[in-house]
């Protein structure tokens, strides 16, 4: 493997706040990964709703559909731009990764902004056109936002497994990356799939129990309606409890309540696992997170200021959600 | 054309398109809130919004896309600009945030009070990332960029005169190409009385924008001599009489009421002045 040591593309670098460039980073990843995991599976939730409205015939189905697909586009509103501060701080934080290694993982990223910019059209469609495209048709325009969520996130692991175990280059004698092959550093890399499929099963338990624990809280204060019944019966049924009736004990709905934050903190510290794991290194066995940071001395202020907005963004979000949630949707018959 | 410029052209393609995608959007934003509290002034608001909420997160892909492909295609030019711009790299980062939170906010506010406040924050944002990019290209264009991590002034190289022209020179065109967007949807829409405000605006911001570009060149000429040499000779040169052309062509459409027409000329416009203030990228390649 490679021992020598690497040639930094921008040369060497001393940053005293290479910590705070790190946590930064974390928060960044912390706030965006819970929206990932929504970008995977909560299309396929919201078109198995459509899906179930159109074979049944019950409007019941397709009022959550409805419900469920505006919470959707709030929600991937909010994911371009938690993912647009980490386009930015690939570069603005990590200057030194990108210049040394972009020409190797770049294609990975450059893919993602493809299937992204594919998932932002149809998200688009789906959710403007519920009462302007006939009923097959809308459910058929839902496919590309799955695919798309699919892709875009894979692309984006393929480049964290390549940074876990890399592969597809060779450094020359003066320590340079030489010998480039991006599909193969990304694609015949064995660490992709574990990781892949292990985010994958993460994304749907950690949507499942958010949707379930906001559900079963709402029926813990009494707000306990047709639609509510409905959906939790199928989340829980969804959550692997093939029981028709849904338990009575009072236990079992504060645990599912408690369920949805607690997904949300599985998820974190399993990137916080990965992530810290690999340290020293940015790049395993090659680059060190040290040799990759900025030379720029605006670290703790853009960490300050990350902060703040996040910490606005967060409240905004909760809002909206809540308002989402209280506006009565007419049950449809469409 | 090398190969070694081919990533360019797609670079400047997405760059063009998005100036003219994401520059209406926080053009339409600073009318938003520019717009007075009165009936005319709310209807102004609200068409504004009504006609960019369903397409605003699409125009980031565009900088998405460009921020990849240069960052794969030419990973030490990207890690210097990062390096060195970062503060206005991280003030356009902040106006995104803000105003797509603003976005995801007023979906759940559709007719509530408050989103006077939401826009209000919102059209800040707006001024900050067309001027904070704009500002970036002025440093990078004017030389001030040296290769290496953070190798160059962290304030001077986006403080500085070409950087405050091109900022300015963003926002300016934001606004124009907005109102002219707004004008056209209006007429389609039928939105009748909304037409003459807005044509009002995209002639104010149009006229300020061709005054900037036009007296910018003596600006630029003693701020950065090289950059006015490529914009005096050859195809530099071109580029600026199309993109003058093409300007006074929009704005004598918006003045006779042609706005689809006038649509697509601002959209030359740009694409324009993505390709001008990007040359000396291409030079230092």
């Amino acid at each position: 493997m490679m021992s020598m040591v690497i040639a930094q593309a921008l040369g060497p670098v001393e940053q005293e706040h290479l910590l705070q460039a790190r946590h930064m980073q974390a928060l960044s990843f912390a706030v965006h990964i819970p929206l990932v995991c929504f970008g995977i599976a909560f299309p396929v939730m919201v078109l198995a709703m459509e899906g179930l409205g159109r074979r049944t015939g019950d409007p019941l189905y397709t009022t959550i559909a409805r419900r469920w697909s505006r919470i959707m586009i709030a929600l991937f509103a909010v994911g371009v731009i938690t993912g647009t501060v980490l386009s930015f701080e690939m570069g603005v934080l990590w200057p030194n990764f990108t210049a040394t290694f972009g020409g190797v993982f770049g294609l990975g990223f450059a893919i993602e902004g493809f299937s992204f910019f594919l998932e932002a059209i149809f998200i688009g469609i789906y959710v403007y056109g519920w009462d302007r495209l006939p009923p097959r048709l809308h459910l058929l325009s839902g496919i590309p936002i799955v695919l798309t969520g699919f892709l875009g996130s894979w692309m984006v692991i393929s480049v964290n497994a390549w940074m876990n175990h890399p592969g597809g280059f060779r450094l020359d004698a003066a320590g340079r990356v030489v010998d480039v092959h991006p599909w193969r550093a990304l694609f015949a890399n064995s660490y992709l799939w574990h990781e892949v499929i292990h985010m994958y099963v993460a994304a749907y338990l950690v949507t499942g129990f958010v949707v379930a624990g906001a559900y079963a809280a709402a029926r813990l204060r009494g707000r306990w309606t047709r639609t509510l019944l409905a959906t939790l019966g199928l989340l829980v049924l969804y959550l692997g409890v093939r029981r028709r009736r849904l338990p009575s004990s009072r236990m079992f709905w504060v645990a599912l309540v408690a369920a949805g934050p607690l997904a949300c903190v599985a998820l974190v510290a399993g990137w916080v696992t990965t992530e810290v794991g690999r340290q020293p290194w940015v790049v395993f066995g090659v680059m060190r997170t040290e040799a990759a940071v900025t030379g720029a001395g605006v670290v703790p202020v853009g960490y300050g200021v990350l902060c703040v907005v996040y910490l606005a963004v967060a409240a905004g979000t909760f809002w909206i959600l809540r308002r989402l949630a209280r506006v009565p949707v007419e049950v449809t018959t469409a | 054309m090398t190969l070694a410029t081919v990533p360019l052209v797609f670079v400047l393609a997405g760059l063009a398109l998005y100036i003219i995608l994401a520059g209406a959007d926080f053009g339409a934003a600073l009318w938003q809130v520019s717009a007075p509290p009165t009936p005319e002034g709310r209807r102004l608001r609200d068409f504004a919004h009504h006609v960019m909420a369903p397409v605003w997160e699409a125009n980031h892909v565009w900088l998405i896309f460009v921020l990849t492909v240069t960052w794969t295609a030419y990973p030490a030019a990207f890690g210097s600009i990062a390096s060195t711009l970062s503060v206005p790299l991280l003030l356009a980062a902040l106006g995104i945030v803000v105003r797509g939170a603003a976005y995801a906010v007023s979906a759940g506010t559709s007719g509530v009070r408050g989103t006077r406040d939401v826009d209000r924050v919102s059209a800040i944002a707006s001024v900050l990332t067309p001027f904070a990019l704009g500002a970036c290209l002025g440093g990078i264009a004017s030389g001030r960029v040296p290769y290496g991590n953070a190798q160059g002034d962290l304030l001077t190289s986006w403080v500085n005169p070409t950087s405050l022209l091109l900022g300015a020179l963003a926002v300016a065109i934001s606004a124009h190409l907005a109102a002219v967007y707004l004008c056209d949807d209006a007429a389609r829409r039928g939105a009748d009385d909304l037409i003459a405000p807005y044509r009002r605006r995209a002639l104010g911001a149009g006229v300020v924008a061709g005054a900037l570009a036009v007296g910018g060149l003596v600006v630029v000429r003693a701020d950065a001599a090289p950059l006015y040499d490529g914009l005096t000779a050859d195809g530099g040169l071109a580029a600026v009489v199309v993109s003058g052309t093409a300007g006074a062509a929009a704005l004598a459409l918006v003045a006779r009421e042609r706005f689809a027409a006038a649509r697509r000329w601002p959209s030359g416009r740009s694409s324009r002045a993505g390709r001008s203030r990007s040359r000396p990228s291409s030079c230092r390649g």
